[in-house]
Parts: structure tokens; sequence; C-alpha cells
């Protein structure tokens, strides 16, 4: 209570409610909001030169805007949005979204072309994509609600920050990883996964039918008497005593390799198996 | 009559639930309007701040007001010219480099009437270097080539290193900003590979600037070499030039010392670009031509009524 207090004194000079006495300059609570530089620092980053054979490395812009008034947590919504889309399909779609941020993050996504062209040796200014697209929280004004009873709640006026990169080139072609298969595609794994499937059997069918296994061994329960015991507070509790059957049945011959079916590899095999593993993996974006 | 209300009545009980029932779309607002003033005063108005606001965009008066709030005062007008008095501000009768220099035969037209000209001129070196000679007396000028070639070769290393500090011992203030200029994120790889001709002294000046006895004197050096140059932007791409291939360099380049100052130096001053010169290489980037600025059209002036305008606030 003792911080919102403090917010009220400093809101208090520069609000046009009832604290209307001004003895001195206002100490406003914005006078120092700061703004982010680290982001544009990588603009001025120098690369070493490239050899005659290479190719040539991207460009790319940096840009920010801050400090603009909207719900960092709204914005977060149109930055991903954009993300992994060439700059002139940003610019359209970003058009057609009907909200406030959307406006800011065009603007920012416009600018930081310009400044592609014109400080960063992009020859086309259509021939970017925006690489990186995030929203951050910016300057927090902490304002006062009335509650019942003579209490007060506080109100948060929230501030954003966006930052924008733009990359020479094209897009990746599946930039979020959604791995997006073809209809045709789907069929063949859908296929290959029923083809790969094991029959399973239920349990028990193997005795029953006189068994494929050869020898067999095994238990089952049998009869069973139920007991009384105390409990506190008089209650009472079951106690069960149990009976075990036990099969057996013996055949000529030695027992097969495997019995349990495990598998075994030797470990040339199990080498082989975990380098195909590994061959086979997808890597999947941490985004 | 009757049959036809039936009848429509029938079709209406068809028609989607949508449009029979009343429904709300907005889910920001309260349903009950009745308390909006009572809820509204809930929470206490402040002033948000624009912190974006373009300053260019506000009109004086708003200016003015938002500095009376904050108690500022206007910021005092800085007239005032920066003046440097170590060096000068340009050449003096600068040389004219006799046409094809560098390739074409002595047997002109134009290459004659210069060789007459030059021996007029010559004698007003003379005198120039003689002057010279009495604020440095071991002054020579085969000495001067030979040190001119070094200064010049420390000016372009320290270019290319960025060495901004070094860079100052062997260019003068005028010469900085043009050497420095469009550097700063570019990668630079020069080399001085030989000298084809020796470096001559082709021209040499002095003037008094203020007082009698504050003499600036300029050298006109003509340079012959080879040189490699590659130029790389941010990213290391080749901008101009190239690692592989040297090219020949005709340069006249004038030094300039502030003799009346003890402690003054031969640094580099101008270079003097021939006008029959062979134009520059295009660069490798196209670029979209600026629009072309409108003309200025002449309007009506107005009559301005000084009873009409009003200060936001007024003085007190």
């Amino acid at each position: 209570m003792n911080t919102i207090l403090k917010h009220l004194c400093g809101v208090g000079l520069t609000s046009n409610h009832v604290y209307g006495i001004h003895t001195s300059a206002p100490i406003a609570a914005w006078a120092k909001a700061k703004t982010p530089r680290r982001f544009l620092e990588y603009n001025r980053k120098i690369f070493p030169p490239q050899a005659i054979g290479e190719d040539p490395r991207p460009a790319f812009v940096c840009h920010q805007k801050t400090n603009f008034k909207y719900s960092p947590k709204k914005l977060w919504y149109i930055a991903s949005f954009v993300r992994g889309m060439t700059v002139d399909e940003a610019i359209k779609q970003l058009s057609f979204v009907n909200k406030k941020g959307a406006v800011f993050v065009k603007e920012a996504i416009q600018e930081a072309q310009e400044l592609a062209v014109k400080n960063h040796n992009v020859e086309y200014k259509s021939n970017l994509w925006v690489a990186e697209s995030f929203a951050n929280k910016g300057m927090l004004i902490k304002g006062i609600r009335r509650h019942a009873r003579g209490r007060m709640g506080e109100v948060r006026y929230m501030y954003s920050h966006y930052f924008v990169r733009l990359e020479e080139g094209k897009p990746p072609k599946d930039y979020y990883k959604r791995n997006e298969l073809t209809p045709q595609e789907q069929l063949d794994s859908w296929l290959e996964q029923m083809r790969k499937r094991k029959i399973g059997v239920p349990k028990g069918y193997v005795h029953m039918k006189g068994g494929d296994r050869g020898a067999e061994s095994f238990a089952n329960k049998g009869m069973m008497i139920k007991g009384i015991r105390r409990h506190a507070r008089g209650r009472m509790g079951e106690v069960r005593y149990m009976y075990s059957h036990y099969f057996v049945r013996l055949e000529e011959g030695k027992p097969p390799k495997d019995y349990y079916k495990r598998n075994e590899l030797t470990p040339q095999e199990q080498l082989d198996s975990w380098l195909e593993q590994m061959r086979k993996r997808k890597i999947v974006n941490s985004y | 009559m009757a049959n036809s209300i039936w009848f429509k009545l029938g079709t209406l009980r068809h028609a989607p639930v949508a449009f029979l029932q009343p429904y709300r779309t907005t889910t920001t607002k309260h349903f009950n309007p009745k308390y909006k003033k009572e809820r509204a005063a809930k929470y206490l108005k402040i002033d948000l701040p624009n912190l974006n606001e373009d300053a260019g965009d506000l009109s004086p008066e708003k200016m003015r007001q938002k500095m009376k709030e904050r108690g500022m005062l206007p910021p005092r007008p800085w007239i005032e010219r920066p003046f440097y008095i170590s060096a000068t501000g340009g050449i003096f009768e600068a040389y004219i480099p006799p046409e094809g220099d560098g390739k074409a035969s002595i047997v002109s037209a134009t290459r004659a009437k210069q060789t007459v000209q030059l021996l007029e001129k010559k004698s007003r070196s003379m005198m120039a270097i003689r002057k010279i000679k009495s604020f440095e007396e071991d002054f020579s000028t085969d000495d001067f080539c030979s040190q001119a070639q070094n200064i010049y070769i420390k000016a372009h290393e320290s270019l290319a290193n960025h060495d901004k500090a070094s860079l100052q011992l062997y260019v003068t203030e005028k010469a900085y900003p043009e050497f420095r200029h469009n550097t700063w994120d570019k990668t630079i790889r020069w080399k001085f590979l030989e000298s084809l001709e020796p470096p001559r002294v082709v021209h040499a000046r002095c003037t008094d600037i203020i007082s009698k006895e504050n003499i600036f004197g300029q050298v006109t050096v003509r340079f012959h070499t080879r040189q490699q140059l590659a130029v790389y932007d941010r990213f290391g791409r080749l901008l101009h030039g190239s690692e592989i291939l040297a090219k020949d360099v005709l340069e006249y380049i004038v030094f300039e010392k502030h003799l009346a100052n003890m402690y003054g130096t031969w640094r580099i001053h101008a270079k003097i670009i021939p006008d029959w010169a062979p134009p520059k290489d295009p660069s490798k980037l196209t670029k979209i031509r600026p629009e072309p600025e409108p003309e200025p059209e002449s309007q009506p002036t107005k009559l301005l009524d000084k009873s009409e305008e009003t200060p936001a606030i007024a003085d007190k």
C-alpha cells in the first residue's frame, strides 16, 4: 500500500483531478522513462570481408519502436504473427489487422525498410523478410481506483516496446517448423504407420489355444478368504487371505534363444541403431 | 388474410436463432447502462504522456504551454561560427595539371600552351619556396618529396585502420572530414605497391592571413604510383575495387604547413582533380532516382492580423 501511496503523490501533481496545486516543477513518473539501447547495437557490428567465391552475407537491419501506449501482452500476438513473412506480405497483412498495435508494428517495419535501403546497403527494398519480431514491456504508470470500504486498487497503464530485425533475402519456407504435409504425404505416412504396427496377442490367449510358445509357466489367483481387522474410532478393515494356482508345462528339447522377445542386440547393432535414430530425429524449433 | 400471416410466421420459424433473439457482440461494456457514471468515477483519471510525440508537429503556442507546465525556459539560440586558424579552408592559386599528364604525348596544342603558362608560374613557385626556406632552413624539394610520400602513405594507412588520432597528424582539419566521409562502417584494404615515377614538387604558394607574419605554405606534389584498394561494406561484401587488382594512380596532392607556427607540420590538405580526369566508375548498386524537387510557387502574401492571434497562456 505504501508504494501505491507514493505513486499517488507522483501522479497526483500531474492529474487533472483533485490535487491541483502546483508548488514546484512536477516530478513526473515518466521523466526517466528508459529506452532500450542494446538491440540497436547490432546495427553497428562490422563483419570481416568475405573471400571472392563466398556467398554474399545477407544484410540486416535492427529497428525498434519504444514506449508507445499499448499492452505488451496484446502486442505479442501481432509480433508473432508477422514473424517469418516477407516485408511486403507483413505490411499487407498488418493493414488488415483490426488492432491498435498493428499500426505501430507496421510503422516500425516500414521505417526499418527505409533504413535498410538508406544506411545498410540493401539494393531492393522488397527483398527483405521479418527475421525477428518481438515485443517487450515499456514504461509503467501506476494509477489508482476506488474499491469498497475506503480501500484502493492499483491500475497499471502499460507501455510497450517493439523490436524488429529485417534480413535480406527470401524467408524460410516453413518458419514455425509446423512441418505441414500435403494430403498425399499424409496418406503415405498413415499407410506406413499402419504397416509397421505390431498385432498384439491378448493375455491368456496362448495357453487357452494350447500355445505356440512351447513350454509354459504361469501363476493365477486362487481362493480368497476375507477377514476383519480393527481400525481407530470403532471402524473395521478388510483383510484378504489370498491363495494361488501355479501351472507348468514342460516340453522336450532346448529352450528358444530369445524367449521373451527382448530382441537383445550386439554392441555393434546397438551402435548402428542409435546412429540411425540420431540421423532420423527432427530438430524442433524452440519458439 | 389470416392465412397469409400464418404463412409469414411459418417462414420466420425457420430463420436462424441469431435473428430472432437480441444478442450482444460488445463484451467490454457493462450490460446495464444505469450506473455508468458511478462506475467511471471509480477510476482517478490521469494524463498519460505520449512519449513518441513529434516536437516538430507541435504548434509554437502548444510548445510554449508545455514548457510553462514543466517550468522550462526556451533554449538559448546558438549563433556562433566555429573558426579554425591553424589551417586554411581551401587551396590558393591551385595548380592546373597539364592535359593528358601521365600518358599523352608532349606534342599537342593544349599541352604546348600549358607549358608556356607553366613557365610563367614557375617563377612564382620559386619565390614561394624561397619564402618557405626563410622559415624552414633545411627545406629542399628533393627531401620534401620523400617526406611527402611518407605522409601520404601514413595518412591512408591510418584511414584504413580507422585510427583517428594518427590521421589527425597527417591530415589538416580541412581534409579530415573529406577523408573520413562515408568510411565509418566500411572495411578498407589499401596497399601502396610502388612508385612508378619519383614524386616531384610541381607547385608552391605562400599566403598570409589576417596579419603579415601569419604565413601558410602550400606545396603541390605529383604522385604517379601503383596502388591496391578494396572497400567492403558492413557485412563484408565488396563495394568497390578489388584486392587482386593493382591500379596506376596519378594524383596531385596539396600539402600545407602553418609556417608561422613553430610546431607546424606538413600535412595533406587537398587533392587536385583535373577536369580531364576520366569519369568515376559507377557504383555497384542500383538505386531509385530521387524525385525532382517541386518548383517553389509564388504565393500571394497574406496579411497577418495580429489582433486575432492570442497566445494560449498569457504572460504573468
